[in-house]
């Protein structure tokens, strides 16, 4: 791998929460969204998904779709979840606790996907913002997507998230 | 914050980071493996949404 690819890699990869992916199968909400995702490419990001993204997406999934979901997922460039991922998944766990009750919510795969961003100067785009709580993940674009269904007008709100790794640094040095 | 733009890919802030024991080189000690191109990968997300690929579980989209 020349030095140059991997110099874009790390300075331009966005890892796509499964939520987005899920919202493509949304007839109402798959144009616009497709639109964002290019938008993001054309800003010079990669996109890529986590290893995890598969443990999230595959259950429950009927035996005619396996397959063709496995594939669609191959064709991501996909960040591995490695010992040093789930080290640091373990201490954002441990920062969360230190934090807020309310952070218990916060799935695993979620907190794989965060780990991954700090460890890649990565951003996450998600629909859900709450699974990368502030102060640790601040946003740095936010899309807004409208949409009709049953004559009535809805809105999507999708947010890109940058982990701010200094600070994450410095709640967990110097924690009790 | 501007939230006209999405903005510019940036180098990393920190070239590695110490969290406790451990200490994680930016970008050197994780890569992401190869995959299809933006253009043929826009064309496979199309694709997998109309198909309806992607389950849905928890929520109601």
């Amino acid at each position: 791998m020349s030095e140059d690819r991997e110099d874009t890699k790390i300075q331009g990869s966005v890892i796509l929460d499964s939520n987005i992916l899920q919202y493509l199968n949304n007839s109402d909400i798959a144009p616009s969204l497709l639109i964002y995702l290019n938008e993001v490419i054309t800003t010079g990001y990669d996109l890529t998904i986590s290893d995890i993204t598969y443990f999230d997406l595959l259950p429950g999934i009927p035996r005619s779709k396996e397959k063709q979901l496995s594939e669609t997922l191959d064709a991501f460039r996909k960040f591995p979840v490695t010992q040093s991922v789930c080290t640091a998944s373990g201490q954002l766990c441990t920062i969360y606790r230190s934090e807020k009750s309310e952070f218990d919510h916060i799935e695993v795969p979620d907190k794989i996907i965060a780990a991954t961003a700090v460890l890649t100067n990565s951003l996450i785009l998600t629909v859900n913002s709450n699974d990368y709580p502030r102060p640790f993940f601040n946003e740095v674009h936010k899309k807004l997507i409208y949409y009709k269904r049953k004559d009535k007008e809805n809105m999507l709100c999708i947010y890109l998230l940058r982990p701010d790794v200094e600070h994450i640094m410095f709640r967990f040095n110097n924690r009790s | 914050m501007n939230y006209m733009k999405i903005p510019q890919p940036q180098k990393p802030e920190q070239k590695s980071i110490r969290l406790g024991t451990q200490t994680y080189v930016v970008g050197k000690d994780l890569l992401p493996s190869d995959g299809l191109s933006s253009k043929d990968l826009m064309r496979e997300l199309k694709r997998a949404g109309k198909k309806k690929l992607f389950p849905v579980l928890n929520w109601n989209v």
